[in-house]
Order: C-alpha cells, then sequence, then structure tokens
C-alpha cells in the first residue's frame, strides 16, 4: 500500500486507492474486529488519515484508534460507519467524474433542493433499533467468517418484527438479504468468493445506518410529463424479486432519467414465474409502454432524490416514440439529467449513465471505449437471444460499475413478451399456487393472529 | 455464449422447472434434516391443515391439526394426509422419494414428533407473501444482492 495519504472526502486521483481500500476493509470486516492483525491495523490506519479537511476529521480517527484498542462502543463503529459511506459517496462522485473523462461527455445532475434531514426515534423504536446495532456490532467484532446458520436464526425474531414493522421496511429487506446471503455462503465452500464479501461489508453500513437516527424523508420533486420506457432489468435474489424499469420523463422543462422499482417478496414453494406473473399483471401498462415503445403521461409522479419515479396517476397513449432518438436528441439539444443520489445513499453500484453504443464496436462481450475494452454484463446470464435488436446500428446500454466498468444493455426487449424465457403465461395462470398460498396465508396468519 | 454483434441481439434467460405438484392439497412439502414434512389440506376448511411429518431419524411418524389435535386416521398406520404429502414428495425430488418410500414400511407412530416446528416453518413461508401487501417503497439497496447466489444453488 502506498505510503501517501489519500484523501477520501475529494478522490479525485484517488479513485483505484479508494476502491482498494473499500476491498480491504470488507476482508477486515470478513475476519473480524477481535483479531486484528497489522496488515488490517494498517488499513484502518490508512482509512483513519483520509478525513483531514472533512467534517469527520475528528471522529473517524477517534473511533478507529479506539476500534484497534478492541473499544467496541457503539460511537466507535458509528464513526467507521460514516467514514465508510463517505468513501462510498466519494467513489460514487468519482465515477462520473471519470465517466466524463472517458466517455469526453459532459454529465448534468438534476438540481435538488435539499438533502437528508434527522431526527430522534421513538423510544419503542430505539429500543428495537438498539438491539439490531448490538447485533451487527457482535457480526463485526467476531467477523462474517465467524458467523453460521443457528447465530444468524438467533436473530430471527428480532428480524420479524423489524419486517412487520412497514417504517422500517428498507432496514428489514437489507437484513433479510444479509442473513440469507451468509446463510448460504457460509454452507458453501467457494465463500470467500471476493464479491460476496465487499457487499456484506456495504449492506452491513447500511443496516447500521439505518439503526441510528430516523431519516427524514427529502422533499420530492413531482413530476408531470411524458415518460418514455427504455428497458428493463430484472433482479433476482434469494427473498426478492425486483424490476426496474429504465426512462426518461419529458416535459416542457426537462428530460430526467428515472428509474421505476418494482419488489415482491419471493418464496421457494411458488415458482419464480408465479411472481414474474404478479408483477407483470401488476405492471401492465408500463410493460405495454416498454414493448410497443408508447409514451406514458404522467401526472403528480414523485421523484426520489435516488432518481426513483413513484407513479401515482398515469396512462398509456397511443402515441410512439423511437428509443434511440429520445436519447440522441437529449444529448444533442437539452441535456440528460441524471438524478444526483442524497449523499448518504450514493455507493458505486448505483453509479449509471446511459449511452448509446454503435454495434461496430461491440466484440466478444465488450465494448470498444477508446484504447479499452469494458466488458458487457447481464443480471442474469442469459442464454437465448432476443428475437429483434434495437436498431441496425445502435444499441442501448448502461454503463455501470460493479468492482470494475461494465456495460449493461438496457433494452432487453423482445417482440411480444417483455419477459422473454423468464416467464410463461400458461404455467402461471393454470398454476396460481401464488393466489392458492396467498389465500391460505390470511385465514392461517389471521388465525395465529 | 451469444455473439451480439452478429446476432444484433440480447440474452435472456431459460424458464426455471415447473413444480409441478397438487399445491392445493399439499401446500407445503419439504425434506428438511433426515425428514420428509409439510402440510396437508384439510378439505373441509382453508383455516384448518394437517401437518404431517415422516422423520426418519426416529423411525416415526405423526399428523396433528395445525389445532394440536391429532389426526383421527392414525391407527398405526399412516393416514391419507401422509401418503399425500409422500406422493407430493416424490414429485419435488423424485430421487429421494423413491429412495425413502422403501423406508416407510419400518416407521412407527409417534405423538411427540414436531409438528409445532414443521407448522413454524411453513408460517414463516407464508409470511413472506403477506409482507408483499406493505407499502411500495424503492429499497435501492435490493440491488446489492448477490443475484447470481440463487443460480448458483
Amino acid at each position: 500500500m502506498s505510503d501517501k495519504n489519500v484523501n477520501f472526502y475529494d478522490l479525485t486521483g484517488d479513485l483505484d486507492k479508494a476502491i482498494k481500500l473499500t476491498q480491504d476493509l470488507s476482508f477486515l470486516f470478513y475476519n473480524g474486529f477481535s483479531k486484528l492483525i497489522q496488515k488490517e491495523k494498517d488499513v484502518l490506519n490508512q482509512l483513519a488519515k483520509g478525513f483531514v479537511n472533512s467534517p469527520l476529521r475528528e471522529i473517524v480517527p477517534q473511533g478507529i484508534d479506539k476500534l484497534q484498542k478492541s473499544d467496541f462502543h457503539k460511537d466507535n463503529f458509528t464513526a467507521l460507519v460514516l467514514a465508510i459511506t463517505s468513501i462510498h459517496g466519494s467513489i460514487h462522485d468519482a465515477l462520473y467524474a471519470k465517466a466524463e473523462e472517458v466517455l469526453e461527455k459532459k454529465i448534468t445532475f438534476l438540481t435538488q433542493e435539499s438533502d437528508t434531514t434527522f431526527e430522534e426515534h421513538t423510544e419503542e423504536m430505539s429500543t428495537l433499533l438498539s438491539n439490531i446495532q448490538n447485533w451487527l456490532i457482535d457480526i463485526a467484532i467476531g467477523g462474517f467468517s465467524d458467523l453460521n446458520k443457528e447465530s444468524i436464526q438467533s436473530f430471527e425474531t428480532v428480524l420479524q418484527t423489524v419486517e412487520d414493522n412497514k417504517k422500517l421496511k428498507r432496514l428489514g429487506v437489507i437484513l433479510r438479504g444479509l442473513s440469507n446471503e451468509i446463510i448460504l455462503v457460509r454452507s458453501d465452500t467457494k465463500e470467500k468468493e471476493h464479491s460476496i464479501q465487499v457487499r456484506w461489508m456495504d449492506l452491513w453500513c447500511k443496516a447500521y445506518l439505518l439503526t441510528l437516527k430516523k431519516q427524514i424523508p427529502s422533499k420530492v420533486r413531482e413530476v408531470n410529463g411524458n415518460l418514455k420506457l427504455l428497458g428493463l432489468q430484472p433482479y433476482v435474489h434469494r427473498n426478492f424479486l425486483t424490476i426496474v424499469f429504465n426512462g426518461i420523463l419529458e416535459n416542457k422543462k426537462e428530460k430526467i432519467y428515472v428509474e421505476i422499482e418494482k419488489s415482491k417478496f419471493i418464496i421457494d414453494l411458488v415458482p419464480i414465474e408465479e411472481f414474474w406473473f404478479q408483477l407483470k399483471q401488476e405492471n401492465q401498462n408500463l410493460i405495454d409502454g416498454l414493448l410497443k415503445s408508447n409514451i406514458i403521461k404522467v401526472s403528480n409522479g414523485v421523484l426520489q432524490q435516488n432518481g426513483n419515479l413513484v407513479l401515482t396517476d398515469y396512462k398509456l397513449t397511443t402515441e410512439t416514440f423511437d428509443i434511440l432518438d429520445v436519447v440522441q436528441k437529449s444529448a444533442d439539444k437539452n441535456p440528460l439529467l441524471i438524478s444526483k443520489i442524497q449523499a448518504i445513499d450514493r455507493h458505486p453500484i448505483h453509479f449509471k449513465l446511459p449511452c448509446i453504443i454503435k454495434l461496430e464496436d461491440i466484440k466478444n462481450q465488450t465494448v470498444k471505449v477508446g484504447d479499452k475494452e469494458i466488458p458487457i454484463r447481464f443480471e442474469l446470464q442469459p442464454t437465448k437471444r432476443v428475437q429483434r435488436p434495437v436498431t441496425k446500428n445502435n444499441m442501448l446500454m448502461e454503463l455501470r460499475f460493479d468492482n470494475g466498468w461494465f456495460f449493461k444493455p438496457l433494452t432487453s426487449i423482445g417482440a411480444s413478451n417483455v419477459f422473454l424465457g423468464l416467464i410463461s403465461e400458461k404455467i402461471s395462470t393454470e398454476n396460481p399456487i401464488y393466489s392458492i398460498l396467498k389465500e391460505r396465508s390470511s385465514k392461517i396468519l389471521r388465525d395465529k393472529k | 455464449m451469444i455473439d451480439i454483434k452478429n446476432s444484433g441481439s440480447i440474452g435472456i434467460l431459460d424458464p426455471p422447472p415447473l413444480r409441478n405438484r397438487g399445491i392445493k392439497k399439499v401446500p407445503f412439502v419439504e425434506f428438511y434434516n433426515n425428514r420428509i414434512q409439510g402440510v396437508v389440506s384439510s378439505g373441509s376448511s382453508l383455516e384448518r391443515v394437517y401437518v404431517c411429518v415422516l422423520d426418519f431419524n426416529t423411525n416415526t411418524f405423526t399428523c396433528h391439526t395445525n389445532n394440536n389435535r391429532p389426526c383421527g386416521g392414525l391407527r398405526g398406520s399412516m393416514c391419507s394426509h401422509l401418503n399425500s404429502l409422500l406422493s407430493n414428495a416424490k414429485t419435488v425430488d423424485a430421487i429421494r422419494g423413491l429412495d425413502v418410500i422403501n423406508k416407510t414400511y419400518s416407521l412407527v407412530q409417534d405423538g411427540s414428533a414436531r409438528y409445532s416446528e414443521v407448522f413454524t416453518r411453513f408460517q414463516e413461508k407464508l409470511r413472506f407473501l403477506e409482507l408483499n401487501d406493505m407499502q411500495d417503497e424503492s429499497i435501492p439497496e435490493s440491488r446489492w444482492f448477490y443475484t447470481k447466489l440463487e443460480v448458483k444453488k
């Protein structure tokens, strides 16, 4: 590791070192704070020196120093979490700067009105969150390597209480996802798979952060205009299924790159096709708009600070648009605005930039950008081909970052069925396992209560 | 691997295999810790189910309602609920299902089997369906999860 101290509050020029530091920290979390070796102490020292000019300049070095002396008070872990969150945010911002440089393209962000504010939780909520915080601290002390199925399951009752509380849904999802990954991976021989470890620390930090203070929803923008959907991305996890629509919301004033996220909890008693089917049914207008390139009129939509658009009143029209034309015109006339995520939620994985890629620049699943070749990645590994390309010469992709740059095709649509291969309507309608169990669950669980 | 340039197209997933079994009759069946266990519908009431366990650790079987009453069909031999559970287990995992079917002849009735644990496992799964009714909120961190874990499993 270089002797030069990296200023993690402003990463200009230090992107690679900051990424390496987060990876080293992830290994530290894997081994645990109770058994720090010299190499890991060096990593912490490097972290402590990285906030000289930032508001964290006092609490981070102090907290890290105490952690190294086995003082595992929650204030010290709080300082650590704030430091890691700050690095994630700085990496996120530096990625945009780097993308501007590599693509020779000016990125314009949507002006935000305010950033996150916090207030104290109620006493009852504080007690619950304090229990979670203690559990998280225990994990950090022992390390992920010390966990097993039993130690995770001992937390199940608290976790269910969190999940049953609507106000804690986000925390519940993170904790459930983290717990499941740990249980699954700890029983796997390839448990030290690097990318998993990186995410575990990140999820741990985010969960910890959400236990600290009540995050007051930022001022959101009410938006109206024409929504032109460009693509849909599925994310499948052991307990969740998420689809994210990507699109451009256009009105007289601006063109904003937006995402519309829809999620479901899934269970192994129900074939996954049925959850896809549920999501499809619930979002049929959006899917039709995507498949047929029809404009969706949005009224009183809510644009959150992470770029997520919540639709309350919208209507599918018969007016059509050309996908690439929309993006190209955006670049030529009004810049396409990218939502600036609130500082507390910035993470490298949320870096995203829509790009039009010439087919001639694509070879062997990589895209040639200058003298570099950037790989094309799918969230889910493809095994079949979709019937139609976007156009003869171009494809629309998102430039992303997750342990390295990659392009992700946006327009994963076919001629007739947006979920090509992921859903069969015939199967889903003939075997409504979901509805049978849903009916059963409402009766049985109500009985239980 | 596909060739994007030549095909001018992008990829998708194969559909997952269909689990074609009698979900109405047997909403829940699993192989767990050397046991076949699950929940079988009563046929007369949605609120009532039978919790069935075939335990190859203790060589016992049992069948109870979710209201903690022993199944009336148990008279030293397996009841219709246990037989339904067993036939559904074969559709879930044909190899393991066939493997255990020969062992069922040596099982004996036991009222103390773990039916409450099995019913709790069923309820925990149903709980997630209920959570889907909760307010829709964006969870950006759901994209931090390692999506290939399920595929690897």
